[in-house]
Order: structure tokens, then C-alpha cells, then sequence
């Protein structure tokens, strides 16, 4: 029967009372697990903290296997999950850009909210950043576009991409996400300790 | 070992249930919309598309509008609607026509010559549960006696055919530039019009314009 | 270290949470979390209160702003909202709500909140390239299965990791 609303079981005046709900226990859950400290989140890169690795990982291997569960059981028609069309060249353009801002900023919007939420300057000095950044892409668009429309392969799925069926790439990405659990604390253990 | 017995628990659950993924059938590739729930939509018109909506939106240029002519190409080659796309009936169900038809930001549209060979494709994708298309009501037969044969309406006709009447007047200046008013000749062979308005567009992606999606 | 620790949630069970929130957002919405769409609905709301014509005008805000609805009312917006209270709570139980700039030793304020405006521009143009950011496009979209999402994570961590030999003196 899910998702609910788009299926018409909750009018969509709710969705704002919703949306708050739900940014209330995804900013608490965020905050509870550190990444309101960008020095925290850093640290996966220099090897001296791997949260964002375990909590990003654990996160979407369980929605993902509940998703995949859920739509077995017809609880939820994933047909009419959203997620974003694949343009390819400019998700790899962005998230390069996104890569290079992360290691400079510490912070990524949702982390920066969470972060502006206990009282980090520097995350709000992020946010306007952010802003700006948007409002830059905005008024650059005309000089984009091709690269921002170019390859567009529509709503693809990853196992649909693979040839794979989608329950067998779930699979193959638990066995990553596990693999890449022991060897982040394996490395952790040989990285000097960082105080912050 | 004993410091990691959580973990291994954790870790082993979840690979089972991720096992367990890996071996219960593929329930999508048979989930297909029931004939029953097809047959109960076909009373309904939701369906369909007038065709005065669809030139309103052709003259205003609606970038969400995608148009899907179910001709074989040769008919296309000879006339079509402007910007549309080409996708012989045969090849709806394809993968390569997933692009254009299965994109949430577009309005599609199948047309064809009377609206039969739209019927099917429509019920077909329906039945895929690919169901975002609508059909043009009457298909190019309708298009072409309400736009270019345009009948005026008589002096007893409801209020509000007038504006329709003038409306579609519009519409073919419009389209066709200001050419002469057609004649029964030219639809003689109803789909086949004089090479009049002749706009084909190369069968790629009209990518350019998706309509706002909410990024993250 | 040990004691810091402490204080937050172990991080399985962070992502554990998480993900059930994320699977239950799915369920009622259909759609996943998000962060920088709400930041994107702030500039089209500031647009249209300076200048709508210009954001009229505008080739890529300017479709985000049709529909007649104010454009802070969205779902996004709410949520980031939401966001900020449910950290300001967990911070408040904590213990750690307290206004500061947080940086390495090694650097100063100054540097660290030009690096951070630098880093959220550079994020703000990166999250419209690939249409979500962290949250909204790696996340959820990898949890949804989209490719997009894949492609998206790979390029944020693979860049962050290629690009962190470079800003070490930032952050070690």
C-alpha cells in the first residue's frame, strides 16, 4: 500500500508536519552520532575516524534492504520511489565539485544544518556558502547546461545497469559495506590518534 | 574475538537477510498492473488528451510535453506534429524507448492515426506498470478536422464554441504559418495531409528541458 | 578519546537508526531525505522578494518557482528545519550546545570560516551538477537503488580522498 502519500493514503497537507517530524529525528540521529563536529567527519579521510563511513554505509544497506523486503511483501510499490535521474557526466562533474568542497568546507548541507543546529559557526559560514554556490550555478546555468542535461539516461536503476537482479546487488553490497567495516577499523588501529 | 561478538552477530544477520534477498524470486520482473484493474480504467477518461490541450500546449511552447507519434517512420517522414518524437508501435515496450517515454518530467503523448494503435500501446505499458502516458483522443483524425478543417460552429451552438472555433483558428495559423484553409482533398486519405506543415525532429533524447525536480 | 566516545552513539546504531528513519521516510513519502534543495528554495524565495523579474528571467531557478505556492513551502524546507531543532536537542541533552568555531589547533578561526564559506559554495554549485547532495542524491538515491546515486558517492568520496593529501594542514 505504501508509499503513503503519493498512493493517497495521507492527504499531502500533512507532508510539511511530516517533513518536520522527520528532520527532527534525522537531525537528532545525525547530532547523536558526532556529525555535528566537522573535525569528526573529517576524519574518514585522514583515516583517524570512520564514523561517516559505518553510519553512511549502515544506514543505506538497512533502508535498502527494508525497501527491498518491503516492496516483496508489497508494503511499499517501489516503482513509485523517487530517487534522481542519472544525467551521468554531471553526477560525476558534481560530485567531484562536492568532494573537493567537502574536504574544505567539513561539511556537507545535511551535516551543516545539524551542525548550525548546536551552535557551529563555522557551519553557518558553510551554509552561506552554500547559498552562494547556488545562487552562482543559478546565474551561470546558460554556460552549463549542455553539461548539465548531457547524458541523460532517465530513472535508471544500479542493478538494472549491472544486468543484475536487484536482491543480488543488495547482497553484493552488504559484503562491500561489511569488507570496508574491518578494514576502516583495521586502518583506524594503525592511524595515529587525532585529538579533537 | 569476545570484544567483536556484537559485530559478528549484527554482521551476520544482515548478510543473511541480504541472502535471503538473493533467493526469493525477482517479484518485480512478474508484478504487472491486473487485467481486471486495466479493464476498470478503460471506463474511466483520464486517459485521455483533448486534442485542443494539446495545441494550447504546443503554442505555449510546454517543455513537458512529449509528444509520441506510433506511425511507422515513413508516415512520419511525411507528417507529424511538431517536435514530436517517432516510436513505432512495435517498439513501445523497448528498452531503447525507455528514455523518452519513461521519464517522470514529461507529459507523454501517443498518437497515432485514429487512436487505436495508441489504445494498445498505452494498455501495454499499463500493464508494465510504466503508466505516465496519456493518448490523444481521435488521434491525427481528430487533430486534423478540429485544427485544420476547424467546422464552424452554427448559430445555435453552445456558448463557448466560438471561442474554441477561434481558438483553433489560431492554432492553425499558428502551426502552419498562415497557409490557406485546407480543403476535404487534403485529407482524402484522412493520416496523409499535404506535406504542409513538415516538421520532423531527429529521434534523440529531449533531455534539455526536465522539469523541476527536487534536488536532495 | 575514550571518554568522547562515549558520549556519542556508536556508530552502527547511528546508521542503524537512520536507515529506519530513512525506510520509514520512503514509506510515507515515497521519497527520501534531503538537505540542499531547501538551501536551493531559500535563494528562489530571496529572488523573488529582491528581484522576481530577474528570476523570471532565470533559466534554472526560475522552474523551481512555478506553481503559484511560496517557495519556502515545501517539503524540503521543513525538514531542514526539522533537522536543526532534532540537533539542537540532541545537543541539549549532551551537553554540548555552545557557540564556537570548531578548527585544528593548527589553524586559525579566520581560516577555518573562509575555508568552510569556500567548501559550502563549492558544494552549493557541485549539489545542483549532480541534482542532490550527500543526504538527498548519495544516500537516499543509493538506497532506492538509482544509479545516480552510486555515481554520485563514488565521485564525492573518491574526489574528497584524492583531494585530502592537499588540505591535510587543515584538518591534521
Amino acid at each position: 500500500m505504501g508509499p503513503l502519500i503519493p498512493s493517497g493514503y495521507i492527504d499531502p497537507g500533512w507532508s510539511f508536519v511530516i517533513a518536520f517530524i522527520v528532520g527532527i529525528f534525522f537531525g537528532f540521529i545525525l547530532e547523536s552520532s558526532g556529525f555535528s563536529s566537522s573535525r569528526k567527519i573529517i576524519g574518514l579521510f585522514y583515516g583517524y575516524d570512520f564514523t561517516v563511513l559505518k553510519v553512511f554505509f549502515t544506514a543505506t544497506i538497512t533502508a535498502m534492504v527494508g525497501l527491498l523486503y518491503f516492496n516483496y511483501l508489497e508494503w511499499i510499490d517501489l516503482s513509485l520511489v523517487y530517487f534522481p535521474p542519472t544525467f551521468v557526466y554531471s553526477s560525476i562533474v558534481g560530485g567531484v565539485i562536492m568532494g573537493l568542497g567537502f574536504i574544505m568546507g567539513g561539511y556537507c548541507p545535511g551535516t551543516g544544518a545539524c551542525a548550525l543546529g548546536i551552535g557551529k559557526l563555522d557551519a553557518l559560514f558553510f551554509v552561506i556558502g552554500l547559498y552562494l554556490g547556488i545562487f552562482l550555478f543559478s546565474e551561470a546555468f546558460p554556460l552549463v547546461e549542455k553539461l548539465y542535461t548531457s547524458k541523460a539516461l532517465g530513472d535508471v536503476r544500479v542493478n538494472e545497469a549491472l544486468g543484475i537482479s536487484s536482491g543480488l546487488f543488495a547482497f553484493l553490497f552488504i559484503i562491500a559495506a561489511l569488507a570496508a567495516f574491518v578494514l576502516a577499523s583495521w586502518i583506524q588501529k594503525r592511524v595515529k590518534p587525532v585529538d579533537y | 574475538m569476545m570484544q567483536y561478538f556484537k559485530h559478528i552477530v549484527a554482521g551476520a544477520i544482515i548478510l543473511m537477510l541480504g541472502l535471503g534477498l538473493v533467493l526469493l524470486p525477482e517479484k518485480q520482473k512478474h508484478r504487472e498492473t491486473s487485467p481486471r484493474q486495466i479493464c476498470q480504467e478503460l471506463s474511466q477518461q483520464e486517459r485521455y488528451i483533448t486534442v485542443d490541450e494539446v495545441a494550447d500546449r504546443l503554442v505555449q511552447k510546454d517543455p513537458t510535453l512529449l509528444l509520441a507519434d506510433l506511425r511507422t517512420p515513413e508516415e512520419f517522414e511525411r507528417f507529424s506534429l511538431p517536435g514530436a518524437i517517432n516510436i513505432p508501435v512495435d517498439k513501445v515496450l523497448d528498452a531503447e524507448s525507455d528514455p523518452f517515454l519513461n521519464r517522470k518530467e514529461f507529459d507523454v503523448v501517443f498518437y497515432c492515426n485514429d487512436g487505436t494503435q495508441s489504445e494498445l500501446a498505452w494498455q501495454l505499458r499499463k500493464r508494465m506498470l510504466k503508466t505516465n502516458t496519456r493518448i490523444l483522443k481521435g488521434g491525427l483524425d481528430q487533430w486534423i478536422y478540429d485544427i485544420f478543417l476547424a467546422p464552424m460552429p452554427d448559430e445555435a451552438a453552445a456558448e463557448g464554441s466560438f471561442e474554441r472555433y477561434r481558438f483553433r483558428q489560431a492554432v492553425r495559423t499558428y502551426l502552419s504559418g498562415g497557409s490557406r484553409p485546407f480543403t476535404d482533398s487534403d485529407v482524402a486519405p484522412a493520416p496523409e495531409p499535404a506535406p504542409k506543415p513538415k516538421q520532423t525532429i531527429p529521434l534523440k533524447p529531449k533531455a534539455a528541458q526536465p522539469k523541476a525536480e527536487e534536488g536532495c | 578519546m575514550k571518554e568522547r566516545s562515549k558520549t556519542y552513539l556508536n556508530p552502527y546504531l547511528g546508521g542503524f537508526l537512520l536507515g529506519m528513519l530513512l525506510l520509514a521516510t520512503f514509506y510515507v513519502t515515497g521519497r527520501g531525505l534531503g538537505a540542499s534543495g531547501a538551501i536551493k528554495n531559500t535563494v528562489v524565495a530571496t529572488m523573488s522578494e529582491l528581484s522576481p523579474q530577474h528570476l523570471q528571467e532565470s533559466e534554472y531557478l526560475g522552474r523551481f518557482s512555478e506553481g503559484g505556492q511560496h517557495p519556502l513551502q515545501t517539503w524540503l524546507v521543513y525538514e531542514v528545519l526539522g533537522v536543526m531543532v532534532g540537533a539542537f536537542l540532541s545537543g541539549a541533552l549532551a551537553e554540548r550546545l555552545k557557540w564556537k568555531v570548531e578548527h585544528s589547533p593548527k589553524i586559525t578561526s579566520r581560516k577555518r570560516i573562509l575555508f568552510a564559506m569556500a567548501g559550502g559554495l563549492l558544494f552549493g554549485i557541485g549539489s545542483q551538477f549532480a541534482r542532490g547532495c550527500t543526504s538527498g542524491a548519495a544516500l537516499s538515491g543509493s538506497a532506492a537503488l538509482g544509479l545516480s546515486g552510486y555515481i554520485t558517492m563514488l565521485s564525492i568520496f573518491g574526489s574528497a580522498y584524492l583531494f585530502a593529501w592537499f588540505f591535510r594542514k587543515l584538518w591534521i
